[in-house]
């Protein structure tokens, strides 16, 4: 009979009999929903013209979707670079590693567990998000792809910090560390994009200026295939390129295509939008986060020679 | 059956472990004993596979098979010397939890879980959380969640620290169960009056070194330079001096209450000759005992600086 993750088994066990998991969840929602409410009620009272207006709901749909992925960026690693290192303060991770479990399934077990809160609230917010689809502000199905965007991202999230958790045997150490790697991901690739860009144009802008005509900027294929891979490691950048796929009010591929890549179309030479390359890469550093966090916590990595009968 | 085949575990320049070599026969109860710093913990978790050695060879069961964490973890139940428990979690589900962890299936785990539970006297805990059992009742818990498994090795790392005398006499009831049920118990204690009363062979180890291993008695007998024998006679503790003394050199017997005590050389036939002669001379006698030296006296004389200098491995049998 196939077995649940036995550890992820034993946190589901006092998670659920917590009541501070449900009151969570709850307050979450019912954020969502007051923001929510809120903001089409002050749309339509600050509006002159009396009436109810189907494009104020998809600029609130964007922003209750970026709060959400701030509080997976921020939530996550709280929750989970400190679970291996909690192990070890309570003296259970030795324990836990001469059972018959692999590491492998102690670090899914970690992962599931620290996203467990993460997870329910995002599933939890899918109806209020849902109410939008009624509104025309998205489809179910580009609801559905923004619900995955997130998923994914918790989980790459959340394998940083469990990494970061085995690495560092203090736990302060870890949270800093695995806040950091959130911190270069989302906005230092940004910065050093923009940086590198700004650096170009100006320097194209002024010998243009010299030569007294006017003459587009045109970044070589190389340097846009590099600046678009480096952003697409980005999930605040993917999460805008979703965005705008989805309803076209966040003009990010028109920003990178007007300054950056001269009105071509904001593709990888692989033709899949930035946040689809974005899912694939946190996917593609999910495992390997996991893969290595699996091989760091092995215990006597060389065995040593034993002998069974 | 375990054995080591000189294990040597080095931290950078620091030798942990110095070609131990142990044999520890099946269903025996064997006691590490030693210093702290003495390397029975490293010895331990290099048995369990938390350690890798740096040279040297554990072989479990006697063959030279297959090398494996999944099948060592089957074979080798271990109780670390601190407690592992889980606060948020009742007994039954603590030890579900560590059930699961051996993929025992869900349908088998209540008969283990209780079965478990009422060797360690724990049955009316079933429903308690973790946090509220008292210090003895937690250590007895994690030698069930040892045995979860029913592994053919235990390997217990000062199962009886910080125990109160119940606790501890409980824990020892429970240790020769498990022996009788055909458990091999590895033990680690500084307790040495408890190890010498529990356990069928000791292993005395000292800067990393096994520096004696036997039964309690023979390590006792051996290493004990001469018996000492007491004698009590019905009446005239002079008399009998006066006749030892043109038996035995005459510095070395003493008086002391109502009787004579004196370090003797010889095995039990010469003891037995002495004996006649003495009743043979008119002195009647009411006792002849041997004064038991304790594991503490050699204990106390292996592990000294001095004789680390030169040690090498006593292996009594």
């Amino acid at each position: 009979m196939k077995m649940l993750n036995p550890v992820f088994r034993r946190e589901l066990i006092t998670a659920l009999r917590n009541r501070r998991t449900f009151m969570a969840v709850g307050a979450y929602v019912l954020f969502l929903l007051a923001m929510a409410a809120f903001m089409l009620y002050a749309s339509i009272r600050l509006d002159f013209i009396e009436g109810f207006h189907p494009q104020i709901t998809i600029t609130i749909y964007n922003l209750l979707s970026g709060i959400q992925l701030a509080l997976i960026i921020l939530l996550v690693p709280a929750i989970t670079a400190g679970q291996i290192n909690g192990e070890r303060e309570r003296q259970t991770l030795d324990l836990m590693l001469v059972t018959k479990m692999s590491t492998f399934t102690i670090v899914v077990g970690k992962l599931l567990s620290s996203l467990m809160l993460v997870l329910l609230m995002i599933v939890a917010s899918v109806p209020v998000f849902g109410a939008f689809v009624y509104f025309g502000a998205v489809s179910p199905a580009k609801l559905l792809e923004q619900t995955l965007f997130m998923l994914v991202t918790a989980t790459m999230a959340g394998s940083v910090s469990i990494l970061c958790s085995i690495v560092f045997k203090r736990a302060m150490v870890a949270y800093v560390f695995s806040y950091f790697v959130m911190l270069l991901l989302t906005t230092i690739t940004a910065a050093v994009v923009g940086s590198i860009f700004n650096v170009l144009h100006t320097t194209h802008f002024n010998n243009m200026q010299l030569g007294g005509i006017f003459v587009p900027f045109i970044l070589s294929l190389q340097w846009r295939e590099l600046f678009t891979w480096l952003l697409a490691l980005n999930p605040v950048v993917g999460f805008l390129s979703l965005q705008d796929a989805q309803s076209g009010t966040v003009s990010l591929d028109s920003f990178l295509t007007q300054f950056l890549f001269n009105f071509q179309d904001v593709r990888l030479t692989t033709q899949l939008p930035l946040w689809l390359v974005n899912i694939w890469i946190n996917i593609g550093l999910s495992c390997v986060f996991v893969g290595l966090s699996s091989w760091l916590l092995m215990p006597a990595r060389r065995l040593g020679k034993f002998s069974f009968s | 059956m375990l054995e080591l085949v000189n294990l040597v575990k080095k931290y950078g320049k620091v030798t942990a472990l110095d070609g131990i070599n142990l044999h520890i026969a099946s269903e025996s109860i064997f006691g590490f004993v030693g210093p702290n710093g003495a390397g029975k913990t490293t010895a331990m978790k290099i048995i369990t596979g938390l350690l890798a050695a740096t040279s040297g060879e554990v072989r479990v069961g006697g063959a030279n098979q297959v090398q494996s964490r999944h099948a060592l973890a089957e074979k080798i139940g271990y109780m670390p010397d601190f407690f592992g428990v889980y606060d948020d979690l009742k007994v039954s589900e603590y030890m579900d939890f560590y059930a699961g962890t051996y993929y025992i299936p869900y349908s088998g785990r209540r008969a283990v879980i209780d079965r478990l539970l009422d060797l360690v006297n724990l049955t009316d805990k079933r429903d308690e959380y973790v946090d509220l059992l008292s210090r003895g009742m937690k250590q007895r818990l994690c030698l069930a969640r040892s045995l979860i498994h029913d592994p053919e090795i235990l390997v217990l790392d000062e199962p009886a620290s910080g125990l109160d005398p119940r606790s501890r006499v409980e824990m020892k009831a429970v240790l020769r169960q498990l022996r009788s049920l055909g458990k091999t118990i590895i033990v680690s204690s500084h307790i040495l009056p408890e190890l010498s009363e529990m356990c069928t062979d000791i292993g005395i180890i000292s800067h990393g070194k096994m520096i004696a291993t036997g039964t309690v008695d023979d390590i006792l007998r051996n290493l004990h330079s001469a018996r000492v024998i007491q004698i009590r006679p019905l009446d005239g503790v002079e008399k009998l001096t006066d006749f030892l003394r043109t038996k035995l050199e005459a510095g070395d017997i003493t008086q002391s209450m109502g009787g004579v005590e004196f370090p003797f050389a010889g095995d039990d036939s010469a003891l037995a000759a002495l004996v006649k002669d003495i009743v043979n001379n008119d002195i009647g006698l009411v006792a002849v005992s041997e004064k038991q030296g304790s594991l503490e006296d050699v204990y106390m004389q292996l592990t000294n600086p001095e004789h680390a200098a030169e040690t090498e491995t006593i292996s009594v049998s």
